[in-house]
């Protein structure tokens, strides 16, 4: 399941808008009393003078607080020199909005004009229920300010970070601006799509957190760098605390038990190949948490992964045998992103012995330049036990601290068993 | 008595050889002279050489040159001169040596032993032996690469088509020795176009089993290097022997340009163009188990292996 962030960087929308709003009589009515809460929110590239990227977002409090996305205004977070931040409102007029305070986890921002006594949404405190018809609003590909009608569908199922899933169109351009209900109060924030009238949104207890985080006092000798750095490590020990304390359930896979899904937000999927004309059989089991957390242009963290190959033949000799592992014995990285933002990995190639079995094993790391106390951490290791069945097995996790790196190599080294040697 | 008249090069290189048979003869740039000499400098009758019957010796006369007669390294010749074997003497801008019938050669050099493996390399049997083995061994590492049922002709395909290298080295160096020695020798250059591939094969194979078993991935990417800009190496410097006329030493000096250039592009992409980002991802090496030639550690040492590695970052 990919989901498409909905920022609208310019120069590289290429796409059509294809968006159907079928407009009712609710849509007309709370277009017009609530656009007037509603901004483009436009980073300002300082050299031409010209909008870079656009987004939505929208006024919740009197004393001027707008919430948007924190991956519309990200740019403008990790380069404050290049860029700054403004609105567009209903009426045209422009002006210069203040960076309050971020939950890059949760993919929020809230930002600040100077300007009071201005129209503004309410959020929505209670229950919700399927089929609620909700209205999101926004300004998709920049081509005006727009109302989008769709249902509420609940929580994602198994996903770690909530997200409310919008049976509605949500198109670039929209992230960050409010989905509201027929009483014009604020039920999630616009943040992915997933296409054909699948989008997602952030709920809005979330919003009130950082609100009530934001208003009050912060933290302000701490860089914003430092402030996500923050928010990554407490995300991160939230995530793999449990999940290292837990039991991992095992499940057989060839000649081994290996880790199953490990907890309700990892999901495994399988298959195994075997083609008329190949001599010997690959059965996979990948499992991964496929929510990232988007921290810059070609910057995620946050997923892990593991995976397990397991292969054997009846009429390959070793030689054969052992080049056609050597087609699953590879690193990759756990997470996209370049250069500027990571150091090299630092590999360490060894012989291992682990559960009575010699491997051959990669382990990789590699070290966040603006984030220095996380990393990515790889590892990937072939069974050297048999001449004709072996197990490739592959871990990785991206933005973890030193202690949990240690930890998850460690589990994931014990969750691998042979069962019969 | 003969007498054994070369115009020779201030370096000694012999330019043209005259033996006279009669007991008097004229060297001059006339036509009419016993040895005739193309120089600007020197006269239509420049000496003339007359046997001595009582000395038993040659003697060397200068017939009034306007540019005279230099005896090398004694001076101008005043009127006559008594020849010794391999005495020179200096005219116009000609330096010309006189031997006698029994002046002494060195001794025979014997072949180079390089010369003779290139004859026996010749032979279009060894040539052929060389081929099917060449065919074999790439047949044979296609067939260990395959994880799918494979018939015999098509490894055998696969084999011929891996034969076009070594053949178009062949043509290439056939053309050279056709144009500047008249000697083709295809045999010869497709017999050592196989050998060149035959060890890259070798090569390759045998350092990604020692980069398995040792771990150690960036030591053997240099001897890979050093190893085929090893074999490029003698292997231009044998072509240039049979297809040029090039001397030894100049042989040599192309040979060792050539490999050194090699080593160093690899060194360059090695070292310079090298991306560290990608460095370390992708499609590791994996051997059989009996390949491992290095202890393997516990878990806790893999585990305080990646303290390490994160120590380095911080």
């Amino acid at each position: 399941m990919h989901y498409t962030l909905l920022a609208l960087v310019v120069f590289l929308s290429g796409f059509g808008s294809s968006f159907s709003s079928a407009e009712t009589d609710d849509a007309k009515r709370l277009y017009e009393n609530y656009q007037a809460s509603i901004y483009q929110i436009r980073l300002i590239e300082k050299g031409s003078g010209n909008k870079a990227s656009i987004g939505s977002g929208f006024q919740v409090s009197p004393d001027g607080y707008v919430i948007s996305n924190y991956h519309v205004v990200a740019d403008a977070v990790n380069k404050p020199d290049r860029y700054l931040i403004e609105y567009l409102d209903a009426s045209g007029e422009k002006g210069e909005l203040q960076l309050v305070d971020v939950d890059v986890i949760h993919d929020l921002a809230v930002l600040r004009h100077g300007l009071s006594g201005r129209h503004w949404l309410k959020l929505y405190q209670g229950k919700l229920f399927k089929g609620t018809r909700l209205f999101s609003l926004g300004n998709p590909h920049d081509l005006g300010m727009t109302v989008m009608e769709g249902t509420y569908n609940g929580l994602v199922d198994g996903s770690y970070y909530e997200r409310i899933l919008f049976g509605g169109s949500l198109n670039p351009g929209m992230s960050g601006g409010p989905t509201i209900n027929r009483n014009g109060e604020v039920v999630g924030v616009n943040v992915a799509t997933a296409g054909n009238q699948i989008s997602f949104l952030v709920p809005t207890k979330y919003l009130e957190r950082l609100f009530a985080r934001a208003e009050t006092a912060l933290e302000p000798e701490l860089s914003w760098n430092e402030r996500i750095e923050q928010q990554l490590k407490l995300n991160q020990q939230e995530i793999f605390g449990p999940l290292l304390e837990a039991p991992w359930p095992l499940e057989p896979l060839g000649e081994l038990t290996v880790a199953a899904e490990v907890s309700d937000f990892v999901k495994c999927w399988g298959d195994t190949d075997h083609s008329e004309k190949s001599l010997f059989t690959v059965t996979h089991r990948i499992c991964q948490m496929e929510e990232s957390i988007y921290l810059g242009r070609r910057l995620t963290t946050g997923v892990f992964r593991y995976e397990y190959q397991w292969f054997e033949t009846e009429s390959l000799n070793q030689f054969q045998f052992y080049n056609q592992m050597q087609r699953g014995f590879y690193l990759e990285q756990a997470n996209s992103t370049r250069k500027v933002s990571v150091t090299p990995f630092q590999c360490e190639e060894s012989f291992l012995n682990s559960g009575g079995v010699d491997w051959k094993s990669f382990l990789c790391v590699r070290r966040y330049k603006k984030f220095p106390s996380l990393f990515d951490v790889s590892l990937t290791m072939a069974s050297l036990a048999k001449k004709n069945r072996g197990l490739v097995a592959s871990l990785a996790a991206a933005g973890v601290d030193r202690a949990n790196a240690r930890q998850m190599v460690e589990r994931f080294m014990e969750s691998i068993q042979w069962t019969s040697l | 008595m003969d007498l054994i008249v070369e115009v020779i090069s201030r370096t000694g290189r012999l330019l043209q050889r005259s033996k006279i048979c009669s007991d008097s003869a004229r060297v001059g740039r006339g036509y009419h002279n016993d040895v005739i000499i193309t120089d600007p400098y020197v006269c239509a009758s420049h000496v003339a050489l007359e046997f001595d019957p009582e000395q038993g010796r040659w003697r060397l006369i200068d017939l009034s040159s306007r540019n005279g007669t230099f005896l090398v390294g004694q001076g101008p010749l005043l009127k006559s001169h008594y020849l010794q074997s391999g005495e020179e003497i200096d005219i116009g801008h000609t330096r010309v040596r006189f031997l006698l019938p029994d002046h002494e050669v060195a001794s025979t050099k014997l072949m180079p032993p390089g010369r003779m493996l290139a004859d026996y390399f010749s032979s279009p049997m060894v040539s052929l032996a060389v081929l099917v083995v060449t065919m074999a061994t790439f047949a044979l590492n296609q067939f260990l690469e395959q994880g799918t049922e494979v018939k015999w002709q098509e490894l055998l395909l696969q084999g011929v088509l891996f034969l076009s290298v070594p053949f178009i080295w062949a043509c290439f160096w056939a053309l050279i020795g056709r144009i500047s020695v008249h000697d083709t020798r295809f045999s010869y250059h497709f017999s050592m176009g196989c050998l060149l591939v035959l060890w890259g094969l070798a090569a390759t194979t045998v350092l990604k089993y020692l980069d398995f078993g040792l771990n150690s991935h960036g030591i053997l990417a240099w001897l890979e290097a050093a190893s085929d800009g090893l074999v490029v190496g003698s292997l231009i410097v044998a072509s240039l022997m049979m297809s040029t006329n090039m001397l030894r030493r100049k042989r040599w000096l192309v040979g060792n340009a050539v490999a050194g250039s090699l080593v160093g592009l690899v060194l360059l992409f090695e070292y310079v163009a090298k991306d560290e980002y990608r460095d370390n991802l992708g499609v590791q090496t994996l051997k059989p188990p009996f390949a491992q030639l290095s202890p393997s550690v516990d878990s806790d040492k893999l585990l305080s292996n990646l303290d390490s590695l994160i120590d380095e970052l911080e």
